[in-house]
């Protein structure tokens, strides 16, 4: 709750560090915002075509709905990768900051997450504007239910994000741990697939993944198929209660502490 | 309570709570202590600096700063000085002990920290301001006193890559001092900086304590501190080897540093010739001669030829102060308010140079001036009469 409340008193700072976040990252590109909207276009495209006609699904519909598919896994995965990497080195990136204005530093790892988390989602929305037009999706009523979704898809990726960045601060090895993890969690969450692909036998493994369920969300609002199993929302909701609370004992360790680590 | 006069430096440790005869604006220091782990890992993220992992920054510092009032800190490196500022700045929190502020406060700790190199120099004062807190609405009238104090001319809207350091200063003095704070504190403050910059920060800082502004600076520049600070502190190790008036504390600290440096300089000293002998001659009981007396030293060169010997008075920085002629044994005495207070060393040697007998002499007093001996001089609308005729 003290997070929340400092949050809220340092919310001009706040937004001037995902202001500057913002700015940083395309300090000197001429076409700035537009490449932010270029790799994840090339990497839709090129799954795109590997799924849809090398491994050949034959038919056309099929291929379109495979296209939207594979766009509500993609943009919700890299959303929590880079969310949560960047806020775990936002206090190492930030040090200079830091060493100089007195704040607390989980706003640092807000301000990153929340800068990498608005970007996806632009380009996640510009997207899915893109597809209706192209008619591969069609607009819906309960689209109205996405933004709910992207602050459950955010509050995972920041709590995730603040437990990793005092563990990062005080063990570098951190990031090639947690860079090996995403890319076994990239293959072991729905981002590629759909569960239904998954054996029965393994099916349920699924239940336990939160990421499964988020996407599953998204899947389910854009494309119109089942909503997630009540056990994995459960288990999403429980998995982002868990580590908001490590990340506020860990987080609060380290108050007044950082100069311990520079 | 009534012990603690206005201004009083507490002292050590277990000072009394201050509290009650506080102004507005201010600092408290009671016994700051801060621990840093040696190897910072998880155990240490979760237990901070323990038994077995700790190195101490501070230890036991207390002090009590308020408006108006300005506080020196003076050491070597390493010495606490800006652990200490950090924790001022509250960029810290001690490990045990407390301090408290009063006001608001403004700090130039690390003149790098927190611009953007490829910004212009008004684009990184509307950022460090927004950071710093400042609503939009104020932000204009700010960056516009930024401006001004910084006195940038073009290169205010020139990236920050640009500038040398003595412009980022500007910069980071402008944005520190911006918004009259009641708290200023700065390290190693003019280390950089033009001849002019330095003459209109000195001037702010005046202006600033007289304005009933509080200084906290740490500086290597003793002058500075005794001219700004009425009072200082000499961190050492972390700990408090001196504080008290600013005046007495840089003396001591610089006496310290070149007592040190001689010790260096001893090792290879020549060998010391038997037979002669130099002894200085205060009076009984003092630690020194008062530099309001003049001072002798008595010179036995029994069974020595005279010839030229000479008595070398030395700092301990080893820089010659002058070479006396002793034709033979006698006493040697030197006039009253020449040698400025301090440590020196005397040294009795032949015309080949070698030592026959030393002895250290201190010089007791406060003094203005600054250097190592006082002119014979005079002062007035125009040149006296003896300074022509003579």
């Amino acid at each position: 709750m003290k997070f929340f409340r400092e949050i809220l008193a340092n919310r001009t700072l706040l937004v001037e560090l995902v202001r500057r976040d913002i700015r940083g990252r395309f300090a000197g590109a001429r076409f700035g915002l537009l490449w932010s909207l270029f790799n994840p276009a090339i990497q839709l495209l090129s799954y795109g075509l590997i799924f849809g006609f090398l491994y050949g699904a034959s038919d056309p519909t099929r291929r379109s709905v495979l296209v939207a598919s594979l766009f509500c896994g993609l943009f919700p995965w890299w959303a929590f990768q880079e969310g949560a990497t960047r806020g775990m080195s936002a206090i190492v990136d930030q040090s200079a900051l830091l060493r100089r204005i007195p704040m607390p530093p989980f706003l640092c790892v807000c301000a990153a997450t929340i800068s990498s988390f608005l970007l996806q989602m632009v380009g996640f929305l510009l997207f899915l504007a893109a597809f209706s037009v192209a008619g591969l999706v069609t607009p819906a009523i309960v689209w109205l239910w996405l933004p709910l979704v992207m602050l459950l898809s955010l509050a995972l990726s920041l709590s995730l994000g603040m437990v990793l960045a005092p563990i990062y601060l005080a063990v570098r090895d951190t990031m090639w741990v947690v860079t090996a993890l995403m890319t076994i969690g990239f293959f072991a969450s729905p981002v590629l697939y759909e569960l239904d692909f998954l054996p029965s036998s393994i099916r349920f493994l699924a239940d336990w993944n939160p990421m499964a369920a988020l996407i599953g969300m998204y899947r389910s609002l854009v494309l119109g198929v089942a909503w997630p199993e009540p056990l994995a929302v459960l288990v999403l909701l429980a998995a982002i209660a868990a580590l908001w609370g490590l990340a506020v004992t860990l987080m609060s360790r380290l108050e007044g502490r950082l100069d311990e680590y520079w | 309570m009534a012990a603690h006069a206005r201004g009083s430096l507490s002292g050590l440790s277990g000072a009394d709570s201050l509290s009650e005869t506080w102004g507005e604006v201010g600092i408290e220091a009671l016994d700051v202590s801060k621990a840093f782990p040696h190897r910072a890992g998880l155990r240490s993220l979760w237990w901070g600096a323990t038994a077995g992992n700790r190195r101490t920054a501070l230890e036991k510092v207390s002090f009590e700063l308020r408006s108006g009032e300005a506080l020196g800190i003076v050491g070597e490196n390493g010495a606490g000085k800006s652990t200490l500022l950090r924790i001022a700045a509250g960029l810290s929190q001690p490990t045990t002990g407390s301090l408290q502020r009063r006001g608001r406060v403004a700090s130039l700790l690390d003149l790098a920290a927190g611009l953007v190199d490829q910004w212009t120099g008004e684009e990184n004062a509307r950022a460090a301001l927004l950071l710093q807190g400042i609503s939009t609405s104020a932000l204009p009238e700010r960056i516009e006193e930024v401006r001004q104090f910084a006195e940038l001319a073009r290169h205010w809207k020139e990236p920050l890559r640009t500038y040398s350091a003595g412009m980022r200063l500007r910069l980071g003095y402008g944005l520190a001092i911006s918004g009259h704070p009641d708290v200023f504190i700065a390290d190693e403050i003019l280390a950089v900086g033009d001849e002019a910059f330095a003459r209109k920060c000195s001037l702010h800082v005046t202006e600033f304590l007289a304005g009933g502004g509080t200084l906290l600076l740490a500086s290597h520049n003793l002058y500075q501190v005794d001219k700004l600070c009425q009072q200082a502190i000499w961190l050492r190790e972390g700990q408090v080897a001196a504080f008290g008036s600013a005046g007495d504390v840089t003396r001591a600290y610089r006496e310290f540093v070149e007592r040190r440096e001689a010790g260096v300089a001893q090792e290879n000293a020549p060998t010391l010739m038997p037979n002669g002998r130099i002894c200085p001659e205060p009076r009984a009981g003092a630690e020194g001669f008062s530099f309001k007396e003049p001072w002798s030293v008595r010179v036995d060169l029994a069974g020595l030829e005279a010839g030229s010997f000479a008595v070398e008075i030395l700092r301990h920085t080893g820089q010659l102060v002058s070479r006396l002629p002793v034709p033979g044994s006698g006493v040697l005495e030197v006039e009253q308010e020449t040698l400025l207070p301090g440590r020196y060393g005397l040294y009795l040697r032949n015309g080949e140079g070698d030592l026959f007998g030393s002895a250290e002499i201190r010089i007791l007093g406060q003094r203005r001036e600054l250097g190592t001996v006082v002119l014979p001089h005079f002062w007035g609308p125009k040149a006296s009469e003896s300074s022509r005729t003579s």
